[in-house]
């Protein structure tokens, strides 16, 4: 590893710390508290649960996904890879990326919900975009670079601006691939969440009419989505490589 | 000659050329002539491509790109800090070694380049993309399916499509960057013709590293040579007569 490097990378790593001590101590005082409803999905008539959670995520996801894709193009095309700005940001979403997402969820779970007494939906939102956004902005990013440079070049050599250059071309090259990525996110995602209710619900109930290995019925429906997301991903990355 | 009393429509004053540590081009000091072909040649690796991706300002996309030195377009430097580059792409159009059609129909791709020119209307942007496809020889080719994907073209029709689509563009230089390097051998006389038919209206930079096809096309040629340029002039004193030993070295194939 360079000099630079090991800079660049104790920066990162510094940064993420402080904004998690300060996101900690902000948290702890933010009480627009309205009680968690995902861990009450103990029985297993919880569709309804399910699908109020469900709404109320669907923006915060779409919003998460939104604010990913930004910040790689951000990275990506107005940004010299060079550059400090790139060195350090491109190295705190690989961090955050790298651990597992498994961590994410029972950590997340622990200090998030449990620790700061206020098991809420804005708790539970931050866990899920922690853990949506690295994966999705690296993926995004890894679509923009498949992007051969003659395209780029080809649409700066008639004149086309940055923007044009971003919209006309390389978003549409990029798209299948962006949204390949995103479904693998979200199933990752869905699967997590299952599990962590699973384990809450075994821990916290005794099991009902004798089942040993009771699985509500919600989790069933999370498993599904996710496995309907990895789907819909491949065949995304299937579209990539035909075209 | 009328070339000697023409005014340049670029000139190359001193130019230097960096990628990061290595220098790339070295004192190019010549002029580009209006509404004639002038070529470059020289051995791969000697500087050409990089010589004109800084006339279209292309080298802007890499970092490590650096210059010294004045290039003017009719007397106004052309890296002048508040001029942008998308400016001067659009009256610098250029056709790549390899021919990439966007993924838009044949139509579409040729009007790209006039949008960007801010023609929106389809009772103008016909005309031109008509007119463009012409001036490529293409448009009998392809004016059935004009709404079909440039896939099913052959390669050397997709290079005159950028051809085409370059032209749209409407600019007043157009550069040539090796185009004929991935076409088979019946395109490459195609192509040689659209230059010299092109001659008329527009100014031409061609280059290219086969030595006849510069004798072919061009009306003044210069010899780059691991950055220098080491003769320029009239192609056919640089074919016949050259200066240097190392053009004369080259030209008849004893060098590169």
């Amino acid at each position: 590893m360079k000099r630079s490097e090991l800079i660049f990378q104790s920066i990162a790593l510094i940064t993420l710390a402080v904004a998690f001590i300060l996101f900690w101590n902000f948290s702890k005082g933010v009480s627009f508290v309205e009680n968690g409803t995902l861990f009450d999905a103990t029985v297993t008539d919880s569709y309804s649960v399910l699908q109020e959670n469900l709404n109320r995520m669907i923006p915060i996801l779409l919003g998460a996904i939104l604010f990913s894709v930004a910040i790689a193009f951000y990275l990506e095309e107005y940004l010299a890879r060079t550059s400090w700005k790139y060195q350090i940001i491109a190295r705190q979403i690989a961090i955050l990326a790298s651990i597992p997402s498994l961590l994410y969820g029972i950590l997340g779970t622990y200090f998030f919900v449990f620790k700061t007494e206020f098991g809420s939906f804005f708790t539970h939102a931050l866990t899920f975009v922690l853990l949506v956004l690295p994966i999705t902005i690296q993926s995004t990013q890894r679509a923009i670079r498949g992007v051969d440079i003659s395209v780029r070049e080809a649409a700066y050599a008639l004149g086309a601006k940055r923007r044009h250059v971003i919209v006309h071309h390389v978003f549409p090259h990029a798209f299948s691939t962006i949204m390949a990525g995103i479904f693998i996110a979200i199933s990752r995602t869905l699967a997590i969440s299952a599990l962590i209710i699973v384990v809450y619900v075994w821990t916290e109930h005794t099991p009902q009419s004798g089942d040993p290995f009771h699985i509500p019925g919600s989790v069933i429906v999370l498993l599904l989505l996710s496995l309907l997301s990895s789907v819909l991903s491949s065949f995304l990355e299937a579209k990539t490589n035909w075209s | 000659m009328q070339s000697h009393k023409t005014e340049p429509i670029m000139h190359i004053h001193d130019l230097n050329v960096w990628y990061g540590k290595s220098q790339i081009l070295k004192n190019l000091t010549f002029d580009v002539l209006p509404r004639q072909v002038t070529a470059f040649i020289g051995p791969s690796n000697s500087g050409k491509t990089t010589l004109v991706r800084c006339l279209n300002r292309l080298n802007d996309l890499n970092v490590n790109f650096r210059h010294t030195g004045k290039i003017l377009l009719k007397g106004n430097d052309l890296y002048a800090p508040k001029l942008k580059a998308s400016k001067i792409a659009q009256q610098i159009g250029m056709v790549f070694q390899k021919p990439i059609p966007f993924r838009k129909s044949i139509y579409e791709n040729v009007a790209y380049s006039a949008r960007l020119r801010g023609i929106k209307q389809s009772d103008q942007l016909g005309p031109i993309v008509e007119e463009s496809l012409r001036k490529a020889q293409l448009w009998n080719e392809v004016y059935k399916h004009l709404r079909t994907s440039p896939d099913v073209l052959s390669n050397g029709q997709k290079q005159r499509l950028c051809i085409a689509r370059a032209l749209a563009g409407a600019p007043e230089i157009l550069i040539f960057d090796e185009p004929c390097e991935q076409l088979d051998a019946a395109e490459t006389p195609k192509l040689e013709a659209i230059v010299q038919n092109l001659k008329s209206h527009y100014t031409l930079i061609f280059v290219t590293n086969k030595r006849r096809q510069a004798a072919r096309v061009s009306d003044v040629a210069g010899f780059l040579y691991s950055g220098e340029l080491v003769e320029f002039g009239q192609t056919e004193q640089i074919f016949t007569n050259p200066k240097d030993k190392r053009t004369e070295n080259y030209v008849t194939g004893r060098l590169g």
